[in-house]
Formats: structure tokens, sequence, C-alpha cells
């Protein structure tokens, strides 16, 4: 069949991302795991006060923002001495994975001279991007 | 034990604890706060902990009981949770992204090692996916909450409708390959266990699928949803890939749709780990266990169920909305 024609490739592809997934995902989770114990036996002072942060939870998040002193942003990375900012630093780790993937795929689609899929996984990653920097901050 | 006791054990677990946790917290008119939104403030004085563990109870069910259905948890959070937990639509969305990423990450590793989820027909899709669905999650956040609330109930009866009328085919005639597919070589071949036999495949309709995509992407941002409803009936009867392809991509998809998602909520303070980490620890321990139930179990009681609740979910999000209930 004619689609078969890339089938080794985009095995290699495959394995090679399912690899580094694998990788992320158990760094990703002990890290998580490890913080939110922190947090929660308050083992480090945190930012806004555990009791604080479940009293403010029925509000919109711009309501918690206006309510506690919790850093808007990027503003958490000078906080990260702080078990709340720490465990908040886990689940950001894990929504970077999929950027730290595509980073790697990205090269290895050049190796392979696939310009299409090098492109749309170069698109991809100024997507991530403009999510993570660039459009999303603010109300 | 015996296939109707585990039947028994799972809905009668699911019904006890989700009365127990839901009386939990039956706020107190009295020490309750109105806001100018209509949704109730700060006011619970229950012990800090007691949400976070119960959320972690209530997830673990779930995360049976979704797999058992064979419907992904992540649809079923965001409607129950905003619908019966005091947490505020913003966070329960975030944590909804969340939830759905955790599962989706975790499992893509061995879908990809399979074969079960083909990169060259994900990367298309998910990047259209994803850039909808910041769109989607920037106007999720910036609407009044009634709003949010009015067009989740109106979503979910339709995904609802979705759920009860599209039929799956495991192997779609696909009788011409269309020029886009040929170009980015989106087709393959994969083991089926069942039969011992190399599947072949390709894919047709590649214009109109990347067009729901953008709808897909928006919806699973604006709502915080995940969005393997949607992505399995496109995957396999709009472009026709075999089910399990579909299945397996759809899940991939999901973990690069939501990452985008989520870093929206994530800069505008929405994802809280006091909420998020008990409810992905919660899901993803339940759909262990959901994996060796569903063994056990046919699916199709459980799944009524889940249907129904996950109808009236939608109906009680709407009547929220409305100011009616």
């Amino acid at each position: 069949m004619k689609s078969n024609f890339d089938n080794q490739k985009g095995h290699d592809e495959r394995v090679l991302y399912a690899k580094i997934l694998r990788l992320f995902v158990a760094i990703g989770f002990v890290f998580l795991g490890v913080s939110f114990l922190a947090y929660i036996f308050e083992l480090l002072p945190n930012v806004v006060p555990i009791e604080k942060t479940a009293e403010l939870l029925t509000l919109r998040a711009s309501e918690y923002v206006a309510q506690s002193s919790v850093p808007v942003g990027w503003d958490w990375i000078h906080h990260l001495g702080h078990g709340d900012i720490l465990s908040f630093a886990g689940i950001v780790f894990l929504a970077m994975i999929s950027f730290f993937t595509y980073s790697i795929i990205f090269f290895s689609y050049i190796k392979s001279k696939n310009y299409i899929f090098t492109t749309l996984v170069f698109i991809q990653l100024l997507i991530f991007l403009a999510a993570a920097f660039g459009v999303s901050t603010g109300h | 034990m015996n296939i109707s006791r585990y039947k028994f054990l799972v809905i009668f677990f699911l019904a006890a604890s989700s009365a127990g946790i839901f009386s939990l917290f039956a706020v107190d008119p009295a020490s309750a706060t109105e806001l100018t939104n209509g949704e109730v403030g700060p006011g619970t004085d229950k012990a800090w902990w007691v949400l976070p563990l119960s959320l972690f109870i209530f997830t673990f069910i779930l995360g049976i009981v979704a797999i058992a259905a064979g419907i992904g948890g992540g649809v079923l959070f965001v409607p129950i949770v905003s619908g019966f937990f005091p947490i505020g639509i913003d966070f329960v969305r975030g944590a909804g992204l969340m939830v759905a990423l955790a599962g989706a990450i975790s499992a893509s590793p061995a879908l990809l090692k399979k074969g079960l989820a083909n990169l060259r027909l994900a990367i298309p899709m998910a990047l259209i996916a994803s850039a909808s669905s910041i769109v989607g999650a920037k106007i999720g956040l910036s609407l009044p909450a009634h709003l949010v609330q009015i067009f989740l109930g109106i979503i979910i009866v339709g995904i609802v409708a979705i759920l009860l009328i599209a039929k799956k085919s495991e192997f779609p005639q696909v009788t011409k390959e269309d020029t886009l597919a040929t170009k980015l070589g989106i087709g393959g071949t994969y083991f089926e266990e069942s039969t011992g036999a190399s599947v072949p495949w390709r894919v047709h309709r590649v214009v109109l699928a990347m067009f729901l995509f953008v709808i897909i992407g928006f919806l699973a941002g604006m709502f915080g949803l995940g969005a393997g409803w949607a992505n399995v009936p496109v995957l396999n009867l709009v472009l026709g890939a075999p089910l399990k392809i579909a299945v397996g991509t759809s899940i991939f998809i999901l973990s690069l749709t939501d990452t985008t998602a989520a870093w929206v909520y994530l800069n505008n303070s929405a994802i809280i780990p006091l909420i998020v980490v008990p409810s992905m620890a919660g899901m993803m321990l339940g759909t262990r266990i959901g994996v060796k139930v569903l063994e056990k179990t046919k699916p199709g009681l459980i799944k009524w169920g889940v249907i129904v609740l996950l109808g009236l979910t939608g109906i009680r999000s709407l009547l929220k909305g409305l100011g009616i209930w």
C-alpha cells in the first residue's frame, strides 16, 4: 500500500518519542509527588497559607489572585523555596513534557530531511511557547 | 469473585461514596457568602484537608468507573466536580485539563511503542486543535461563570447524544486516500493481536477532519474537557482510521491539546496543586484498578449508568447557569 512507504522511519520516530516521554513522565510524577508532600506537610513555608487557599477555592481565578498573594504568570519562579510554589512547579513540569519531547523529535525530523513534519513540529513548538509565554497571561 | 459481585461492588461503592462526599459539602447558607456572579463564596468551616481528600476518593472511583464504562475520565471530571463540589469553575476546568493530560502522557509511550498512536496522523491534527484550544481557554476564562455553566451544560448534553448515537467502525473502508494524506504520509500497518495479522490502513477527508479539530480544540480549552469523546469519532468515522488507531492517536492528540490549554490556565493562576494533585493521583490509581475491573465485567451496565449520570450533570450545569438549581 502506498501509505506504507515511510513506515520504518515513522516507527523510529515513534519509538524515540515513546522513550523520551516515558523518562520525562517518570521524573515528572516523582517530582510532583515529593513537592506535593512537602507542601501539605508544610516542610517549607508557603506563599499562600494552605488554609487560606482552601478557603478561596470557590472563587474565580481572577478573584483568587486579587485576594491572595499568589504569583501570576511566571513570577512563581522567584518563589521556588516555598512549598506551594514547588508543588506548582511540579505541575508546570508535567505541562512542559510535550515541549521537551517535541523539541527532540524536531531535530529527528531535520536529520531525516522530512521538511513537512519539521515545519509542522516547529509550528507546534511556537504554539506551545505562545501559550506558555506570549498570549495567555492576564484576565 | 464472580462478575455480578464485581458490578454490585462498583455500583454500591460509587453510590455510597458519592452520597458521602456530596453531603460533606452541603453548604450552610448562613455561613456562605453570595458573590455577584451568583456563586457561593468563601465561608465553609471544613478543615482544609477535607476537600483534597474527598477529591482523591471521588476521582479514584471516577477512574474505575470511567475505564469500566469506556468513557474518558476527563469528560466526567469537569461537569461532576463543578456541579457538586464547592470549587470555582476556573479551578475545576484547570484541574480537568491536568487530570486528562496526566492520563494521556502516562498512556502515550505504550501506545506509541505498539503503533496504536500514530505520530503522522496526530501531529497535523494536534497542531490545529492546540492552536484553537488557546482561544477557547482565553474566552473561557473571561466569560461570566453562569455563562460557562450554561454552555458546559449544553456541551455535556451534546456529548451524551454523541455517545448514544455515534457508531464506531472497527476497520472503516477507505477506498481512495486523499492528496493531503498522501503528502503527509499518514497511514501504515499495525499488528492486530486478536487476529495475529498486520492490518494496513490509510485515511481520507483530511481537510474536513482538520476543520473539526479546530472546534474540538476550542471546546477542550474552553471547558477543560478531555476530548476523547470527539477525537475518536473524527479519527475513526471521518478520517477512516481503524478504531484502535483512532483511540490510541486520540489519547496522544489529547496530551498535546491539553498541554497548550493548560498553559493558559497555569498563567492565570487557575491551576491549584491542592485540587489538581489529589484529583490526578485518584484518577490514575482508579484507572489502574478500572482496567482490572474491566477484565471481569461487561461494560454495558456501567456505561449506561455513566451516560445517565453525565446527562444529569449536564442538565444540572445548565440549570445552575440559568439560576434555577
